[in-house]
């Protein structure tokens, strides 16, 4: 009885069969076959359809009430029908039905609303390829489809264009209005619809309607990365809603209902949380981790101008990840400040160095922080109480998205009060893992655990611990642009990419023990470096273990030996003394 | 409908008929018995009082079933109650009332008309007849029982819908108070005839023909034009209200409420109040074209009954609530004190008489006020000490327990940041104040942090706090006293970057004398390599890592809501010291005076000292929840000032440190330099050589200083600049 095809499910289909349907969901290859909305153009899907779309929730609404069932009335014959308003916006009902507000036999429920956009920082090759292939439509038809959209929405909306509406629009943030894609009478530009932290190709929005029968989605954090599958919900009428009653509430309604076209619906019947990128899991990735590693080491110790040192700390850097959080206390981040490699030679390091980590990292960021970007950036997520929302700032990412932080363009200069507290923002960021996002009468604060890689020309402006400084190796300085080049040609290769990004993947998320024998060895250690320095304290003995614990998993052991916390005190120490200042 | 069946109304009205009529409460404050509904009822048929509140405590006093009833079904026993005011109102009119505004003429008017022309047995046309809501000048209005509990927004659910609520949060939006149609009336421009609109919702449909009798049956087709004095307005407000950052579980984004205010709860509040509102929660009926289009979606807001500002303490206090048995059961336990003071910054390793001294600062001592004098009782600390020793640890933990604090660091605040600032408000143009971080701290704490990297203009703004307690301004034409009745704690590093033993204290410190003898407890805090503290220190962090958990101590850390309550339960005692303790407080402070006299002590002994002792031991009596302070709290204050005082005058006892060439180069540019910020390596060069220095010396001396942010060289090390 029920359709194989996903393409013919259909909200009511689903409703009536809800266990078996559930069941057929569960199974992860069948949900492959299930059209994604990322990679495909809205047109090309239909209402009603059953999709997937990945993104992150950038944003939560207060909880609507709608009818799960509700009367409807012929006019024409007298009689009366239920119908069922889950999975769906708009009432159904043909022109000479009406609906029976007051009926004994509708029933309210309530459903969560999030808006969940594609997921920001996503490089190119982590985005799942779409199977669909009825891409191919000829650009003429494009723009044509959306016009027949956009008549109707002229034809039936009948109130005016609020003129106010235009005079507030003047002092938000983004002036430029994409011309082509709105008309004259919504005011407001796309990107202020869209609302995304970092600007996303092509990226898109959804706003998810949750339903939760029983609970409320208490489970679901901000900035979490979710698969939902859903009914699509891309019916033109549901921006004719906004009406120009309320005086107070029309920004924040045209916010809340933009067009389909250009922000679906979608109602989730099943949502599952990614928390790792998918990558195909290869058992043997442990066992072949040291040859791995040592490839990777030698591509990154070249980019490095040579620099093997160097490359250990990007290694670990790669796969830190925060596994610790207690109170004021968080292990796991492993921010590092690369400097002194000779920028004045080679001013393309920067923008190399991010490409290659782009290809190797799921999701990644490049963050140039010159002057007047640090005194114009808007990090901070900030709640507009004029259109109820929360407008979004370059930190709303998800977890594990590298965060690379270009400081060489950095001049010297006036730091505005933004600027300051854009500073601020990052310094937080770097030292306890946490972003305030700005709700005017309070700050609330935000867990994150973004790696974040600062490439400088000195030592950085932003507070970090690990500071290493880079010691070129004269020949391959020189031959600074082969290299880099030969190292694009090395990674062209299909298969050891893959196992990179998998070892990379893998070794970031794997348990680490400490065993009691070591943990002896390490105490030890500490107090006869206590004894002959006495600047070591604390913080050091914290670095030192995340740093050992980073450096055994990257060689694909589990626990801590001997030799991985010789090696890293070793490499603490190698690295302290090439610092400037540091009194030995 | 509750399961309990249809309710009775007519019963119901008469049982609250009765319930007006005789309900009797004792007033405190006489001590005599008064009707309370009663003057209220007499009061609004004298017009002298708009709102009738009935409070639902008193309605289950006379009959519980009705008041469960009233707050399950709210709306309904509104208009009940309105009806049956309105019938019983004339009977409560003691002395004719003067019209107040042009509606009561109307009103007055339309009665006299009626009375004249109406026939007995005349049937009248629905709409002819006075609406009642016209006739009314009053507003029902119903306050939630007392022992219902606030909730937060998220806890409003589809359940709830009917009922009366009450909700804490913040105000993010209000609009401007506007008049809202209640009733719109019409007159016809042929027959004259007065015809009346109730309106329930937001929008409604204007009449455009007369149903007026004359008009129907000539068929003469009045239009109806709609006269905006005889209508009956009420006054509007919207209001947005969010919910406070504690209320919202980890991860998530506060949600937020919409409320209408009508008539006499407007006008409550502003944007940024924290607030309690009562109301019923009611679905929006949309009309008209939305109705159509979004079928299926309804939205929801809050009728509001009564509003209630909260200011910051009692937020506070309502949100902490009472003891649980077990949880007394725990503090009635010996040696609280000792848990108590290791539960603070647990992840923090020893330091255990600064942690103590610090749960001393958040109890406080007892103010002591007469007219003329004040004694304060908060306590100030200063914590000196290394870099490196969890200082700044120590201050975040502190900020983050205490129910009001403030922390600021010493070069990001100024005096104006920190005192109060003069701005001029964008609304009405006028300059107005803003309080700064020890005013926003009043009563509570405010943490400082690299106090010596303050200016000193700045500086001198926190005297005043911490003796008078005051703040007094004169500037921009306003001057006043703000109260900042402040305990400061105050985190600093010693002038060197790292406490030098050769040095004298005055000159490790560079804080004046002034200011350092308002501090009760002057912590050094020193990081000695020491070698079984080394092999604790790294024990305590490998477990961290290992176990991903703290380790347990002896004794276990306890909870931080736990503390926030015994400490707020503490603040409510106020011992007071006995006539025997005070010879030996006195004694006590003779000896210490002696000792400074002898010349050992490098601190500053002075009556404030002895102040300081008397705060102390009070605190400690609080904190034992006694109204008595006692002979032990006196010995271990006492105890806690030798402490302090001796963990400045030991520390050149251990001289682990020989003086190194770079402390000599180091004093050798500090003379140098003298009053100057700046100097430059040439001169440094030359003088130093000429002392014996090599060239590579003086460049590790310059290094390690600039490490220490002691000062700053420039991009070509030909400058040094002091921070």
């Amino acid at each position: 009885m029920a359709p194989a095809r996903f393409e013919e499910w259909t909200p009511e289909h689903f409703l009536t069969n809800q266990t078996s349907c559930q069941l057929i969901l569960e199974d992860a290859e069948a949900l492959r076959e299930i059209p994604l909305v990322n990679s495909a153009p809205l047109h090309s899907f239909k209402d009603g359809e059953l999709v997937r779309f990945r993104g992150m929730i950038q944003d939560m609404y207060n909880p609507e009430y709608y009818f799960e069932n509700y009367e409807v009335r012929n006019s024409q014959t007298g009689e009366c029908q239920i119908r069922c308003g889950t999975y769906k916006d708009t009432a159904y009902c043909l022109p000479h039905e009406e609906i029976i507000i007051d009926s004994k036999k509708n029933r309210s429920s309530e459903r969560q609303t999030c808006v969940v956009i594609s997921i920001p920082g996503l490089n190119e090759w982590a985005k799942e390829k779409c199977i669909k292939t009825n891409l191919n439509l000829p650009e003429v038809s494009h723009t044509s489809f959306k016009r027949t959209l956009e008549q109707s929405v002229e034809e039936m909306d009948c109130s005016e264009p609020i003129r106010k509406k235009e005079k507030m629009m003047e002092n938000s943030e983004n002036e430029n209005t994409n011309t082509q894609e709105r008309n004259n009478i919504n005011t407001l530009s796309k990107e202020h619809i869209m609302n995304f932290p970092i600007p996303i190709d092509d990226g898109k929005a959804c706003i998810v309607k949750v339903i939760k029968i029983y609970e409320d989605a208490t489970s679901y954090k901000l900035n979490q990365i979710l698969e939902i599958v859903g009914f699509i919900s891309l019916d033109p009428a549901l921006s004719l809603i906004h009406d120009s009653e309320d005086a107070m509430d029309d920004s924040e309604v045209q916010i809340h209902n933009p067009p389909t076209s250009l922000v679906p619906r979608l109602h989730a019947v099943k949502i599952t949380s990614l928390t790792r990128h998918h990558v195909d899991s290869c058992p043997q990735i442990v066992s072949r981790a040291e040859q791995i590693r040592a490839e990777l080491h030698m591509i990154l110790s070249q980019i490095l101008f040579g620099d093997t040192l160097a490359a250990d700390y990007l290694i670990c850097h790669l796969i830190s990840s925060i596994y610790l959080r207690k109170d004021a206390l968080c292990l796991g981040s492993f921010p590092i400040n690369i400097t002194n490699f000779s920028f004045g030679k080679f001013r393309t390091f920067p923008k190399d160095l991010y490409e290659i980590l782009s290809l190797l990292v799921p999701k990644s960021h490049y963050l140039e922080c010159s002057l007047e970007a640090l005194n114009d950036m808007c990090l901070i997520p900030k709640k507009d109480y004029d259109c109820n929302r929360l407008t979004s700032g370059i930190l709303q990412l998800s977890n594990n998205t590298h965060l690379v932080i270009d400081e060489t363009q950095l001049s010297s200069g006036r730091v505005s009060a933004n600027g300051r507290k854009n500073y601020e923002a990052i310094g937080d960021l770097v030292k306890f893992q946490k972003v305030s996002y700005d709700f005017t009468y309070y700050p609330m604060e935000f867990e994150t655990d973004i790696p974040v890689l600062i490439l400088s020309e000195v030592k950085s402006f932003i507070p970090c611990v690990i500071q290493v400084i880079v010691k070129p190796d004269e020949d391959t300085e020189n031959l600074y642009p082969q290299v880099v080049q030969a190292a694009k040609q090395y990674l062209k290769d299909d298969k050891r990419l893959n196992d990179i990004r998998q070892y990379l993947e893998s070794m970031r998320h794997s348990d680490f023990q400490f065993n009691d024998e070591i943990v002896d060895t390490i105490q030890e250690d500490f107090v006869k470096m206590r004894q002959s320095d006495q600047n070591i304290n604390a913080d050091n003995l914290h670095s030192l273990m995340v740093l050992a614990r980073l450096m055994s998993l990257s060689h694909g052991t589990n626990t801590l030996t001997k030799d991985y916390w010789k090696q890293s005190m070793d490499m603490e120490s190698r690295r302290l003394e090439r610092l400037p200042r540091r009194e030995k | 409908m509750t399961g309990k069946g249809m309710r009775d109304y007519t019963k119901d009205k008469e049982q609250l008929k009765t319930f007006f009529n005789e309900y009797v409460k004792m007033d405190d404050k006489t001590g005599q018995k008064f009707f309370k509904y009663r003057t209220q009822l007499t009061k609004i048929a004298h017009r002298e009082q708009v709102a009738f509140n009935i409070d639902l405590d008193d309605v289950e006093d006379f009959d519980d079933d009705l008041a469960r009833a009233i707050s399950h079904n709210t709306r309904r026993y509104i208009n009940l109650v309105a009806e049956l005011v309105q019938e019983i109102l004339p009977d409560f009119k003691e002395h004719p009332v003067a019209a107040k505004d042009a509606l009561d003429i109307y009103i007055e008017h339309r009665l006299m008309m009626e009375s004249r022309n109406r026939h007995p047995g005349d049937q009248q046309d629905p709409r002819r007849k006075y609406a009642p809501e016209l006739m009314r000048r009053f507003e029902v209005y119903f306050h939630n029982f007392d022992a219902s509990k606030p909730l937060s927004v998220r806890d409003i659910k589809a359940e709830q819908i009917g009922k009366l609520v009450t909700v804490r949060g913040i105000v993010t939006r209000c609009t401007e108070v506007k008049p809202m149609m209640v009733v719109a009336t019409y007159s016809c421009d042929q027959c004259g005839a007065e015809t009346y609109q109730p309106v329930q919702s937001m929008s409604f449909l204007p009449l455009q023909m007369c149903p007026g009798d004359d008009c129907r049956v000539n068929k003469s087709g009045g239009r109806l034009y709609m006269q905006t004095k005889g209508s009956k307005f009420v006054k509007f407000q919207e209001i947005k209200l969010q919910e406070h950052s504690d209320q919202v579980p980890v991860g998530h984004i506060p949600r937020s409420l919409t409320i209408f205010c009508r008539g006499e709860v407007t006008r409550q509040c502003l944007p940024g109040d924290h607030v309690n509102v009562t109301g019923i929660f009611l679905p929006l009926t949309r009309s008209g074209f939305r109705q159509m289009m979004a079928g299926l979606l309804s939205e929801t807001y809050l009728d509001a009954h009564r509003i209630v500002c909260l200011n910051n303490t009692q937020t506070e206090d309502e949100a902490s609530g009472e003891l649980t048995d077990e949880e007394m059961a725990q503090l009635s336990e010996d040696d609280f004190y000792t848990k108590l003071a290791c539960s603070l910054a647990p992840e923090i390793y020893g330091l255990e008489d600064v942690k103590k001294a610090l749960l001393l600062l958040l109890v406080g001592g007892t103010n002591r006020k007469t007219t003329d004098i004040k004694i304060r009782g908060n306590i100030n600390i200063c914590l000196m000490g290394d870099p490196g020793v969890a200082k700044s640890q120590l201050l975040s933990f502190i900020t983050r327990l205490a129910p009001r604090s403030q922390y600021t660091t010493g070069r990001g605040s100024s005096g104006v940041g920190l005192t109060a600032a003069v701005l001029k408000d964008p609304l009405t143009g006028e300059m107005v104040l803003e309080g700064g971080a020890l005013v926003l701290a009043d009563r509570g704490v405010c943490c400082i942090d690299e106090f010596d990297k303050m200016a000193d203009s700045d500086r001198t703004a926190i005297h005043e706090v911490m003796e008078q307690q005051t703040i007094s301004i004169a500037k921009a034409g306003i001057m006043t006293t703000l109260n900042a009745r402040v305990s400061i704690l105050a985190a600093a590093n010693p002038a060197y970057g790292r406490y030098n033993p050769k040095r004298s204290v005055e000159q490790n410190i560079q804080l004046p004398a002034a200011l350092l003898s308002r501090f009760d407890l002057l912590w050094l805090i020193q990081d000695r390599a020491d070698r079984d503290n080394d092999l604790r220190l790294a024990q305590h962090i490998t477990y961290v890592h290992r176990h991903c958990a703290q380790p347990p101590t002896e004794t276990k850390a306890l909870d931080m809501n736990l503390m926030r309550k015994y400490i707020s339960l503490c603040k409510k005692k106020e011992p007071v010291i006995t006539e025997d303790l005070t010879d030996m407080i006195v004694s006590a402070y003779v000896d210490m005076r002696k000792e400074a006299r002898n010349g050992f002590d490098r601190t500053f002994t002075s009556p404030r000292n002895l102040l300081a002792v008397i705060r102390l031991s009070t605190a400690l009596a609080r904190l034992r929840l006694s109204n008595v302070t006692e002979k032990d709290d006196v010995i271990e204050a006492i105890r806690l000032i030798e402490m302090s005082k001796s963990s400045i005058n030991h520390s050149e006892a251990q001289i682990t440190r020989t003086q190194t060439p770079s402390d000599q180069i180091f004093a050798l540019i500090r003379d140098l330099a003298g009053d100057h910020k700046t100097v430059k390596v040439s001169a440094i060069l030359e003088r130093c050589t000429s002392k014996g220095f090599k060239p590579d010396q003086v460049d590790q001396c310059i290094e390690e200083y600039e490490e220490l942010n002691v000062w700053q060289v420039n991009q070509a090390r030909t400058q040094i600049t002091f921070i």
